[in-house]
Formats: structure tokens, C-alpha cells, sequence
């Protein structure tokens, strides 16, 4: 039987299809954007040169123009000029310019024996700061604090180069570009309020990053910054630059912009698989291996059925999932409803089940990674930060979850049907 | 002073969070996230233009603003959760290497719609494993939805492009033109014509 109005219901059908679908979590749509935005981006293209397009006659009355405009600006800019040297763009290190916000950089790169220095403002610097510069002083702009509205932001940072003497280096925790406001902490410089009538709200974050120590100092008009403040102050932190690109840098981005875009530093995979028989009952295993320094052992969780049959494995050492099974909607990544803790030892648990369950791997590589078909198995490999194991059956009732932080521990949770295998330890 | 603290020699630094001297947390995403974030309030031409300028969180907000219909258009093109996974990664990082070539802003839904089109379309090529038999995990319930699915899958490549692309992910007629290179008297023929052939099967 033919539908009546056929256009209608096929894009109702589709729309219908679309709603069906659920799409991946919030938190994973986050993670694949934080991915693709930590991969360098390449350089833009030249530019072809244009036809000039004045004639002759223009072109000499402009180029009079311009001399004599020229010689008006160094003329004023010799009695207007800061007596400092504050450079207005980046360099090696500073923030990039950005429209409403005033930024000033000390111009040299920095050393271990001297701080190159930055600041951001999001009001129009205080003439006395202006005129003073940044360079040799402690990068404060105190006038411009002294009178920033409630609504303004003040970012000064403080760059010091790695040196050989790695023993600051606990104060400066390794961070990743961009460094988040959300991490910084409540500070007052030397336990001076730089506004005690009208106090502001001062914080300061620490972080290595590209080799450089650095110390940014928050300056906001009000001891509460709203969220739009912290996003405005996040926003010109996201155009923070550490560090030039030196040859090594530029060699090592090349090398990462030409690999694999497949490449991945999140591998989530969730399985739908059957399971196989042992010894008469249909069984997985989950076993959980804790990472143990002094037995160069490290942190593991894996799913197995019948004679050994890996389904999903993760590791410090990467990821391995099971060609047999099929790719299914992913399942929680949560020890609701299970029991179970930190392994001190390798353990197992075999979990009677049905025909099929749903196995989810989800591991956060250091570099990104990819999958690659390997005898009955998609690997991939490569140093894995942090690995999830997780195990339901095909109803989603929870079978088994695990988690292993690298160098750090293994925690395993297991439903009540499931036994501990005393032949594992 | 907790574990979590930078000390310093003048202990002057204490541990900034929600519990500490009243003083709320700097982290913008930690109780009031549904308001507090301002790229959600931004339109989406400024948080291009962000993006373009290298902000990471703007760029988190158009993928969270964007990622469920791409991913939606990626799985019923591809069939397979974890292809339209690894798809709408791949779309995601050529979004942002090339997000600076891109020169009008209001235009970066139709834009990154092409670039999804085609990470499809590699996918698609270069799979080696059946991409309908074996992958019904995330199938709908719904009979009449499994008809739906199975006869785009069974359309000429062509057409389904053009149905999902106006359909799925509400592009305009010239919009799926520009998208797939061609002409907008093709984009409506092909429309005309992949309905018919969807209305066909489905009888």
C-alpha cells in the first residue's frame, strides 16, 4: 500500500531515525574536542602577492603621504613613549593580542637565570604603568589594580626557564597548555592585599609547561569573580604562549601533524560478545593486575571467556579488543551496584553468564594512538595515562568494573555471582 | 593546609575551592554549569571566531553544541558505533586544523557538515569489516524505523548523501550543493529522486 504524502513521511522517518540514536556523553564529546584541539595546528598558508592597484601618480602622492605621516608619528611617539621596553605581540612568551584586552610582554626570552614577564589587561592600562613598562619591575601594574572596575581582569605572568636544577620543580606541577583558571588558588602576593579597602580577588596558578616554569598571577575587580569573569579570564589564558618553537619543536609538530588522523589519544569501545564455555558453564573472567614498582608490573584489567579468549584488555601498555565481537551502544563506566576496591595483588573473578554480554574499554593514551588489526585483534599501543574495564550482560544488568591509573593503583568491583579465582594472585 | 596545596615559604597560598573560607571554586564547570559557562551564551559565528584564535573552550563548545547530530548523521551513515566514533573524532580534528581557513563564520555548520561528509565517505571506503550484518547493537526497536535504516542503507550512495545531509542535518538545498560540489538544480533532482526511490522501498 502506497503512504499518502510521501515527501512528508520520508523526512518524518528520518527525523524519527535520527532521534533514535542516542549520541555519545557529554564528557566524551568534551574529551574528542580536547583531543583534536591539543594537535598543532599547521601554518598558514602565503598569501600571493596582488597587483598594486594605483596608478603611478597616486602611488607618489601616497608614498609623500606617508613619509610625512611617518615623521609626525616618530616626532609625537618620542614625547609620548614609555620609557620601557614592553613589546605589544609575542614572542617567545606572552599572551596574543586580542581585541579588548591591552597585553605588554618584557620582550626576552626567558632564561633560568631571568624572567621574561607578561601581562594581560582587560582594561586600558593606568598611564603610570604605560609609561613604566614591565621591564625590571615585578610586572605589577599597581595603578591599573589600584582602580580596576568589578569588572575587569588583570593576568600577570612570570616565565622562568627549566635550568638544571630540577628542585623547583614540585612547586610547578607539569600542566598542559591551556592551563585553566579553575586550577589556580586563592593568593596574596608577600601577604600584601594590593586593595585593602576595596579588596580584589587574587589568585595564582603554577605550572611547567614547554619546559618553562610559570607563575601567573589573577587579578580580578571583585574578591568573587562571577563566571563570566572566569570564562573572560579563561579565554585570554587559552591565547597564553610559552616558550619559542625551536627547530626540534617545529620538526617534532610536523611529525605529529603528519601522522595518522585516525590517531586518537581516547580509545572507548564498547563490544557486544559472545561468551564461551569452560569446564561446562558458560563464564568471563575480569582480571585486575595492580601496578607494582618493584615488580616492574603494571596496572591492567582484561575480560576473558571460554579458553582464554580475550574480548577487551587494557594496560599501561595500550589496548586490545576482541575482532569477534560487535560494536554496541556504550554501556556505564561506574561500580554502582557492585562490590569490590583496590587490588593489592593480580586477581580474578569468574562471572557465570549468558550467551552474550557487553564489554566497554575505554583508555586515555599520553600520545594519540591508533587501532590497528592484529591477528584476531584490534591493538593499539602506546603509554596509557588511565583504562577502564567495564562488563554488563546484553540486559545491562552490571557484571564487573574496573580502573587502573597509571603507576598509581587498580581498583576492581564485581557483581555478587561472581568468585574469586584463587589460582590468580 | 591540605595535600593539595602549592606551598610556598611564606604559607600564604591556601587551597582555593568551594569549601575554603566561603570563597567559591574557580572552576566554572563545578556546580553551576548549566549557566555559568559563557561560550554556551555566545552565538555561534563569535565562538568560531574564538576558536579560530585558538580557544580551546570555544571549540569545546561548538563540538558539544554540534557533536550529537554529527554523530547521529555519522551512524546512520556508517552503521557502525564505533566507525561513527573514530568518524566524528577525525571530523572534529580536521575541524580544527583547518577551523583558520575558515572565512566566514556563520557558514561553520555547512562547513564542518562537508568535512563529516567526507570522513564518511573514507570511512566507508576503508573499513574491512561488513558494515550492516554484523553491527545491530545500535539498531532502533521501532520495525518501522529498521525499514527506514535498511532502505537508506540500500539507496544509491548519491542519494542517501543528499537525503540525510537536507534531512538529518537540516542543511539547505544550497547548502547540500556546496557540501557536495555540485549544483543546486542537482541537489533538487537528487532529492526529488532519492525520495521516490526511499518511498519505493518502503512500500
Amino acid at each position: 500500500m502506497k503512504r499518502e504524502t510521501p515527501n512528508r513521511h520520508v523526512e518524518d522517518l528520518v527525523v524519527r531515525l535520527e532521534r533514535a540514536i542516542s549520541p555519545p556523553a557529554e564528557q566524551d564529546l568534551r574529551a574528542m574536542a580536547r583531543t583534536a584541539s591539543s594537535r598543532p595546528r599547521p601554518l598558514p598558508r602565503a598569501t600571493r602577492a596582488r597587483r598594486w592597484p594605483l596608478e603611478p601618480r597616486w602611488t607618489g602622492f601616497l608614498v609623500l603621504a606617508l613619509v610625512v605621516a611617518i615623521g609626525l608619528g616618530v616626532g609625537l611617539g618620542a614625547l609620548i613613549a614609555p620609557s620601557g621596553t614592553a613589546a605589544p605581540g609575542p614572542l617567545g612568551t606572552g599572551f596574543l593580542p586580542d581585541s579588548g584586552w591591552t597585553v605588554l610582554q618584557s620582550g626576552a626570552d626567558a632564561t633560568p637565570e631571568r624572567q621574561a614577564l607578561a601581562v594581560a589587561s582587560s582594561v586600558p592600562l593606568h598611564p603610570e604603568d604605560s609609561a613604566r613598562g614591565i621591564r625590571g619591575s615585578s610586572g605589577l601594574p599597581y595603578e591599573t589594580l589600584l582602580r580596576l572596575p568589578q569588572r575587569g581582569v588583570v593576568i600577570v605572568a612570570l616565565f622562568t626557564l627549566r635550568g638544571p636544577y630540577t628542585w623547583q620543580d614540585e612547586y610547578y606541577p607539569r600542566r598542559e597548555l591551556p592551563l585553566r583558571v579553575r586550577d589556580a588558588t586563592r593568593s596574596q602576593f608577600y601577604s600584601v592585599p594590593v586593595r585593602p579597602d576595596r579588596p580584589l580577588g587574587q589568585y595564582q596558578l603554577r605550572a611547567t609547561a614547554n619546559d618553562h616554569y610559570v607563575e601567573l598571577y589573577f587579578y580580578f575587580g571583585t574578591p568573587t569573580p562571577s563566571p563570566a569573569l572566569l570564562t573572560t579570564a579563561q579565554e585570554q589564558l587559552d591565547r597564553l604562549i610559552v616558550g619559542s618553537l625551536t627547530a626540534s619543536d617545529a620538526r617534532a609538530a610536523r611529525r605529529q601533524a603528519g601522522a595518522d588522523p585516525s590517531a586518537s589519544k581516547l580509545i572507548d569501545r564498547t563490544l557486544l560478545c559472545k561468551t564461551g564455555v569452560s569446564g561446562g558453564i558458560r563464564e568471563i573472567e575480569v582480571q585486575a593486575d595492580p601496578p607494582i614498582r618493584a615488580l616492574d608490573r603494571r596496572g591492567a584489567l582484561k575480560a576473558l571467556t571460554g579458553a582464554y579468549d580475550t574480548l577487551g584488555w587494557t594496560s599501561e601498555y595500550g589496548v586490545q579488543l576482541s575482532t569477534q565481537c560487535k560494536s554496541a551502544q556504550p554501556i556505564p563506566l561506574t561500580s554502582s551496584g557492585l562490590t569490590g576496591g583496590t587490588s593489592r595483588y593480580a586477581e580474578q573473578f569468574d562471572c557465570t553468564v549468558g550467551r552474550n554480554v557487553l564489554v566497554r574499554v575505554r583508555a586515555v593514551f599520553r600520545a594519540p594512538a591508533m587501532l590497528k588489526r592484529v591477528r584476531g585483534f584490534l591493538e593499539a599501543e602506546g603509554a596509557v595515562r588511565e583504562g577502564e574495564l567495564a562488563v554488563r550482560t546484553q540486559s545491562g544488568k552490571p557484571l564487573a568494573y574496573g580502573k587502573f591509573v597509571a603507576s598509581k593503583s587498580t581498583r576492581l568491583y564485581v557483581a555478587g555471582n561472581c568468585v574469586r579465582d584463587p589460582n590468580r594472585w | 593546609m591540605s595535600q593539595n596545596d602549592v606551598s610556598r615559604d611564606d604559607g600564604t597560598f591556601a587551597r582555593l575551592d568551594a569549601t575554603t573560607e566561603g570563597v567559591p571554586s574557580l572552576d566554572p564547570f563545578a556546580d553551576r554549569r548549566a549557566s555559568e559557562s559563557p561560550p554556551a551564551e555566545l552565538d555561534e559565528p563569535e565562538l568560531v571566531r574564538r576558536a579560530q584564535l585558538g580557544s580551546s573552550a570555544s571549540f569545546e563548545q561548538l563540538v558539544l553544541n554540534r557533536g550529537p547530530a554529527l554523530y547521529r548523521y555519522l551512524a546512520v551513515r556508517l552503521r557502525d558505533e564505533g566507525d561513527a566514533r573514530d568518524a566524528l573524532q577525525e571530523t572534529l580534528l580536521a575541524a580544527w586544523q583547518g577551523l583558520p581557513s575558515l572565512r566566514t563564520g556563520s557558514k561553520f555548520w555547512p562547513w564542518l557538515c562537508g568535512i563529516a561528509a567526507h570522513k564518511a565517505a573514507d570511512a566507508a571506503r576503508g573499513r574491512s569489516h561488513a558494515p550492516l550484518d554484523e553491527v545491530d547493537a545500535s539498531a532502533p526497536d521501532d520495525d518501522e524505523l529498521l525499514e527506514v535504516r535498511d532502505a537508506l542503507a540500500a539507496l544509491p550512495q548519491h542519494f542517501r548523501e543528499v537525503l540525510l545531509l537536507r534531512h538529518l542535518l537540516g542543511l539547505s538545498e544550497a547548502e547540500v550543493a556546496e557540501v557536495l560540489d555540485t549544483r543546486v538544480g542537482t541537489v533538487k533532482s537528487r532529492s526529488a529522486r532519492a525520495r521516490k526511490a526511499l518511498e519505493d522501498l518502503l512500500r
